[in-house]
């Protein structure tokens, strides 16, 4: 009698033979889901929506939005209806969101490069006093940039008219709308003093449109407006990549080789040299979890604390990892994904979990590092969606489920293969992952139609020679093709629904065997017999 | 490569600083052709100046450290026939120090194309001129590709 039978249906572990492999592993596994430890299909993706020549897709709320170039997509603020994007062109950009339609503008203002040009006025009496001018842009959002320098001291008396002329061609990209003109005070009192001091402030003057302009300021002193608050804003940096929004917080960050840069908190165009971080290495990816953000770079990993109260770079806690675990997928673009858990990357050997400071290669249990090389790391781009993790190379397509504390049914499943190999992959809010394909976003397990499984056992071996002539199979709804599989050749039956025993014809003895199951059909329960007396005991 | 969009002078020394700087490649756009067919009398100036004034044209420099590589005179207009804003670049010339036109004129039209949400058109076209004065306008890009 043999004794070989299948209840319990679990993934692959390539990193085993198959002779090493526990009862009910896999040595294929492919478009099967095991949430039951049956074997049952998947459906087929469904499409929703037609897209053409895209490579990266974003989904906020319901919208789904796609890019022709290899970009980094943040949101920031709930209120806030744009997004944050790094790699579409040369320099950051934020975009205006209003239905389908993105316009693009460049992120941050840029500050006035020459001083505003002034009418010189000496005038020397008892009343006189020295002012100079300064001039920032406003962009379409109605962000301010720094100011320009000043221009020359002037000595006017209170009220004297002074002409400036301010003219400027500030980038088409930057969207600059108006400039504000300051003038510099000096002698105000704050009211908190205990002695008289004499403050000096740049004090608004007024606000005009476009940037070609000839004023007058007749202002005077008792009519001036506010102080100027902007000396330490700083646009981002041309070509940052990476561009991430530290969760629980109103900060961006972004990187540049190996800098790295945070917003002012609540300033998504202000990234201040005070909050400029250099690296020992160059930054490959970044992923905020929590307050948290991990860095992925050509070298040591690293997390930083993204915390809102920090105001300079002292207070922002750098841990670099002990281990050097440098990032290889780093022209896919894709190459990590963020799980409530860390940061997940892809390295040399396997998949690097980031998640507090720990660093963990969570994939040699099922890949040592020689099956990794072989999977194309390099080429891989990942996913998160509801406790695993989907993982496409130019080889393979896999799902890895990691979580087993939030989904409890991931005991069978551990690792299968997928036929789809999308450019892009996005979990929704909602929860949906949806795969970016040649033709469209697809969403994942949701369409109509079953995708055939294919599901091969481990190795059925024994001893001693033998010869597998029967196979008892149960299947429901639809029927399953069962291929037994011996060093020789094959022997294909197609399995009813219901229960039954088939009789397989002799294939010579062997000692090793292997079962193919193909279809749509749930198998719950498989064994194998020697001959019909062997088969009635099962 | 540095872009400028010209824009439109405010005073007269403006006016004649910007005609200084840019003289030279809006005279090399007065083809030996249109010359030949127009006259000695290059009109290009006034055919600037007028889609300037009336907001229907703009003129994009293309820089090198500080310096005009290339001018590109574009125009941008709601077609009559299909109501969609196209842009055009309508006459170009390119430095004569620049080994490959072609690589000017390109880095003109994937900077308006990045900027296309900005400059809202829906459509990008090249006119280009032949010694022979032959014309054929060439569609570089249409909204609705991603």
């Amino acid at each position: 009698m043999l004794d070989w039978n299948q209840y319990e249906f679990f993934g692959i572990l390539p990193r085993l033979r198959g002779k090493q492999l526990p009862r009910g592993y896999a040595t294929v596994a492919h478009n099967v889901d095991l949430t039951h430890g049956t074997l049952l299909p998947f459906r087929e993706p469904l499409k929703v929506k037609e897209l053409n020549n895209a490579i990266r897709l974003y989904v906020r709320g319901c919208d789904i939005y796609a890019f022709d170039k290899c970009v980094e997509v943040a949101e920031w603020l709930p209120d806030c209806p744009r997004l944050f994007v790094t790699g579409r062109v040369g320099y950051p950009e934020t975009v205006e969101l209003n239905g389908d339609n993105m316009t693009f503008r460049r992120l941050g203002v840029m500050q006035p490069l020459t001083p505003p040009d002034v009418q010189p006025i000496y005038i020397n009496t008892e009343k006189s006093r020295s002012v100079a001018y300064v001039v920032t842009f406003i962009n379409y959002f109605g962000e301010e940039s720094a100011p320009s320098l000043p221009s020359i001291d002037i000595s006017i008396e209170d009220g004297t008219a002074v002409g400036i002329s301010l003219d400027y061609n500030p980038p088409l990209e930057y969207d600059i709308k108006s400039m504000r003109i300051y003038r510099r005070e000096t002698g105000f009192r704050t009211g908190a003093e205990k002695e008289q001091e004499m403050v000096t402030n740049w004090f608004l003057i007024g606000e005009v449109r476009g940037t070609n302009a000839f004023i007058t300021d007749t202002v005077t002193i008792a009519e001036v407006g506010y102080g100027l608050t902007t000396q330490e804003v700083r646009e981002p940096p041309r070509n940052m990549r990476n561009i991430t929004n530290i969760e629980e917080t109103a900060i961006l960050a972004g990187s540049v080789a190996n800098k790295l840069y945070f917003s002012q908190n609540l300033q998504s165009y202000n990234f201040p040299l005070s909050q400029e971080m250099t690296l020992d290495d160059s930054i490959v990816a970044m992923q905020s979890v929590g307050n948290t953000l991990y860095v992925a770079t050509d070298g040591y990993p690293y997390q930083v604390v993204g915390d809102v109260g920090c105001d300079s770079r002292e207070c922002r806690q750098v841990n670099k990892y002990d281990i050097p675990m440098p990032m290889i997928a780093c022209h896919t673009g894709k190459g990590s994904t963020k799980t409530p858990f860390g940061m997940v990357y892809v390295s040399a050997d396997g998949l690097v979990l980031l998640s507090g400071n720990t660093q963990r290669v969570i994939t040699t249990d099922v890949f040592s590092a020689d099956d990794w090389r072989r999977l194309a790391p390099h080429t891989m781009r990942l996913a998160f969606h509801k406790g695993a993790i989907y993982c496409v190379s130019e080889v393979i397509s896999f799902i890895l489920w990691l979580d087993s504390e939030t989904y409890q049914d991931s005991k069978h499943k551990r690792l299968v293969t997928i036929e789809d190999e999308p450019i892009d992959m996005v979990e929704t809010r909602q929860g949906e992952l949806l795969l970016l394909l040649e033709d469209g976003a697809y969403q994942w397990n949701a369409g109509s139609t079953w995708r055939p499984y294919k599901w091969v056992s481990g190795d059925i071996d024994s001893p001693f020679l033998y010869s597998i002539t029967r196979i008892r199979l149960k299947t429901n709804e639809f029927g399953v093709r069962c291929n037994l599989q011996s060093s020789i050749g094959e022997v294909v039956r197609d399995f009813p629904v219901g229960d039954n025993i088939l009789p397989f014809s002799r294939l010579g003895r062997h000692k090793v065997y292997n079962i193919e199951i193909t279809g749509i059909g749930e198998v719950t329960e498989i064994d194998v017999g020697v001959s019909q007396l062997d088969m009635a005991s099962k | 490569m540095e872009f400028e969009v010209i824009r439109m002078p405010q005073t007269e020394e403006q006016l004649e600083q910007t005609f200084q700087q840019n003289g030279p490649f809006l005279s090399a756009m007065y083809t030996e052709n249109d010359e030949r067919i127009h006259g000695p009398e290059n009109f290009i100036m006034d055919h600037w100046v007028m889609l300037w004034a009336s907001g229907a044209g703009f003129l994009l420099a293309a820089k090198e450290q500080g310096n005009i590589i290339g001018l590109g005179m574009c125009v941008k207009f709601r077609d009559m026939w299909y109501g969609k804003q196209r842009l055009e670049i309508n006459r170009y010339s390119v430095a004569n120090e620049v080994n490959d036109e072609k690589v000017v004129v390109r880095a003109m039209m994937d900077y308006l194309l990045d900027n296309r949400t900005l400059l809202m058109f829906d459509e990008l076209y090249l006119l280009h001129r032949t010694v022979d004065g032959g014309e054929y306008k060439e569609l570089v890009w249409r909204a609705n590709q991603t």
